[in-house]
């Protein structure tokens, strides 16, 4: 969608076996067309269908950086001696409104750049800009409002709380942010309704199927209408039908809400669905291609 | 984030754990409960002493004999004896201060007898100050009075239950004859007066083995027809001095015992030990008050280990919530509402203890006044301490954990299995 305002050539540039290693039979393109049952939506088709219209309008600031990362260095200390370097300098810009898939072996240090990226750790050195605010000199107490304002986690496993509804769960996020009673409930059965939840409100996530309290999770990264949605591997507990809808779903979020996802995915089927796919190996950026999306 | 969902959540928690939190909460509850009814019991049993010992006269001070120090064998003699003359100086040299002497002497059990119609007695010679020292109260008739005393008349005071006992009617024995069998001699009073019958809460305690009807009452004559009957020396071995209210009971007990010494210094065996009520009063008040500190501190220890089963069980389930813990960090959770969480969980636990323990003890409590036939009082005041100080338990042996819990580092929590 954003490809006649970045780079006209992208469309020919998707799947680059040379580059990635993929083989033809593992191309992304095939395996989508059928999943269009569940949203119509999905096909990486629509990105030159009127829908995508609204995305494009949406994104007309797509200039405007969410994620500014410099050179971001992390190193851990294993005993005084040895240390163990995991990222060697990443450069990476995220502007709004885009869908970019991070995609690496295990290993390779997206787990750590997630965890750097969702501001849940700090980068040894480099600077790191989100949504403006200077992340590596914000303080405990500022990262917890960081993390509770500027992203929406989605986790594998889900991470619903226990013995805790729904709603509850998609109201917790907005609880931290203080927001009242009457408007998280407004908030979140709204956020329910997005999700394609509203009769499982008052459910408790043992009695949720695993993509259904996928969608749990994903209202609940929405709530506070936050700069990113950062998802590490949000299908990898899911049946292959089940993470097809998840993914879906993101598709829909991001094109009718214009949110801004980054993809944590070691999937390169998965990544290759979206705008953007940065590929890191070893603690480096090895690749930066455009997706299908 | 707000209390009220810390609190909602933190009782969910509880509710699916049932049985787990039961068990946390025994500690706590054990050791409310046990403070709890110390301090009912406690309560019920100083008041019925202090009432007791007030109706005994609060104004009342005995001056017995006593042995000198180092004296190991002795015989009593009549010179020995506090004497009549003794009294009646002492009445001179403080008649602004004594309002009354009381002179009594028991002879023993008996029973009044009227064919087949009894009523069990205990037989005390007295004189007229006995009914100011013990508070008589006369329904019908007149006390045992100086005359009595100096005629050795054979008239007695009875009780009204005794009257009841032998002629159906609480006044009708007044002015009739009574056959008193001790042993095996028979006594023939006329019984001048009866008076009110109290059961004393005290007796009722120690007592309460007897049936109601056969717990004897007592039945006065005059001392001097008791003296006659004991064939007893003319002296006593104690007396009962009654002060006027105004009168410092405590310090004149003192003043009395320098003054009766006086009459021992020479005595080679005897002497005279003074001790006015009220410090009765006073010392089993300390002694009460001390008995309850120690179990309510052997309590206190049971709140203790209740605390740290609490403490310990707030380790386990933030160890197993740390994913959660991971989780709400991740949303937005800051360190400080993480450890308010789980201190208001930890309260929340021991508050519900606190609350059960303080059902149990108060229901203890006023089961074993109720059993002693003490009237139940539970006290309001340690019933809010109690709750305050399981609060402050649960805010004491919550912190560590919920401490724990708050600084816990968010990607090791997520990454906890």
């Amino acid at each position: 969608m954003a490809d006649e305002i970045k780079s006209p050539q992208a469309k020919e540039q998707a799947p680059n076996p040379s580059k990635t290693g993929w083989t033809a039979a593992e191309a992304p393109a095939p395996s989508q067309g059928q999943a269009g049952e569940f949203l119509p939506s999905i096909s990486p088709d629509m990105t030159i269908q009127p829908l995508d219209d609204i995305a494009v309008s949406d994104t007309v600031h797509l200039g405007e950086p969410i994620i500014q990362m410099k050179n971001i260095v992390k190193t851990f200390y294993i005993g005084e001696p040895n240390e163990l370097q995991i990222l060697h300098g990443i450069d990476l810009t995220v502007r709004r409104g885009e869908f970019v898939a991070v995609v690496g072996q295990s290993g390779a240090g997206k787990s750590t750049l997630m965890n750097i990226i969702g501001v849940l750790d700090k980068p040894t050195e480099g600077d790191y800009i989100l949504d403006g605010v200077d992340v590596a000199k914000a303080k405990d107490r500022e990262l917890s409002s960081i993390r509770n304002d500027k992203i929406g986690f989605v986790f594998q496993t889900f991470n619903l709380i226990p013995r805790t509804t729904a709603l509850k769960n998609v109201e917790l996020p907005m609880l931290y942010a203080g927001i009242s009673r009457g408007e998280r409930m407004r908030r979140a059965k709204e956020l329910m309704a997005l999700v394609g939840m509203e009769d499982r409100m008052s459910h408790q996530p043992n009695e949720l199927s695993g993509g259904q309290k996928q969608r749990v999770a994903i209202a609940r990264a929405m709530s506070n209408d936050p700069a990113i949605i950062l998802a590490d591997e949000p299908t990898g507990a899911l049946d292959s039908a089940t993470g097809r809808m998840i993914m879906d779903l993101f598709h829909q979020l991001h094109r009718e809400q214009g949110k801004t996802i980054v993809l944590i995915t070691h999937s390169n089927e998965l990544a290759a669905e979206t705008q953007r796919i940065v590929t890191i190996s070893d603690g480096r950026i090895v690749s930066e291609r455009k997706g299908m999306a | 984030m707000n209390l009220w969902e810390n609190i909602s959540l933190a009782v969910s928690g509880l509710l699916a754990n049932k049985m787990r939190a039961l068990l946390t909460m025994l500690g706590i509850i054990i050791g409310i409960a046990a403070v709890i009814a110390i301090m009912t019991l406690g309560n019920s049993m100083t008041a019925t002493v202090t009432n007791t010992m007030a109706e005994m006269g609060g104004n009342n001070i005995v001056v017995q004999l006593s042995l000198k120090e180092d004296v190991t064998s002795f015989e009593l003699t009549e010179e020995d004896l506090i004497s009549d003359e003794m009294l009646e100086q002492m009445k001179e040299v403080y008649s602004n201060e004594v309002l009354a002497i009381s002179l009594d002497e028991g002879i023993g059990s008996g029973q009044i007898k009227d064919g087949r119609k009894y009523a069990n007695i205990t037989i005390y010679g007295v004189n007229d100050g006995y009914q100011t020292a013990n508070n008589v109260k006369m329904m019908t008739g007149r006390y045992i009075s100086y005359q009595d005393q100096e005629k050795v008349s054979n008239v007695a005071v009875i009780s009204n239950k005794t009257s009841k006992a032998i002629f159906g009617n609480e006044f009708a024995a007044l002015g009739r004859e009574i056959k008193v069998y001790r042993g095996d001699e028979i006594y023939a009073y006329t019984v001048i007066g009866i008076y009110e019958y109290e059961e004393n809460p005290m007796m009722a305690m120690m007592g309460g083995m007897q049936a109601e009807a056969d717990r004897p009452t007592n039945l006065y004559i005059p001392i001097s027809t008791a003296q006659r009957v004991n064939d007893s020396d003319m002296g006593y071995t104690y007396v009962t001095i009654v002060t006027n209210p105004e009168v410092d009971s405590i310090a004149f007990a003192n003043t009395l015992q320098k003054f009766f010494e006086i009459f021992y210094r020479r005595n080679p065996v005897f002497t005279v030990y003074s001790m006015s009520m009220k410090s009765v009063v006073e010392q089993m008040t300390t002694i009460m008050g001390t008995m309850q500190l120690a179990i309510a501190v052997i309590a206190g220890i049971s709140l203790l280990v209740g605390g740290i089963g609490v403490m310990n069980i707030m380790l386990v389930s933030i160890t197993e919530r740390t994913r959660e813990i991971g989780t709400r960090k991740a949303l937005g959770a800051t360190n400080g509402s993480i450890r308010v969480q789980f201190i208001v969980e930890a309260v929340i636990i021991c508050l519900i203890g606190g609350m059960i323990g303080i059902v149990l003890g108060v229901a203890g409590g006023m089961f074993g006044a109720n059993l002693l036939g003490a009237p139940a009082t539970p006290s309001i005041g340690s019933i809010i301490f109690a709750m305050g100080f399981s609060m402050a338990i649960g805010v004491f042996f919550g912190y560590y954990p919920a401490n724990k819990a708050a600084k816990m580092d968010p990607i090791e929590a997520l990454r906890y299995e």
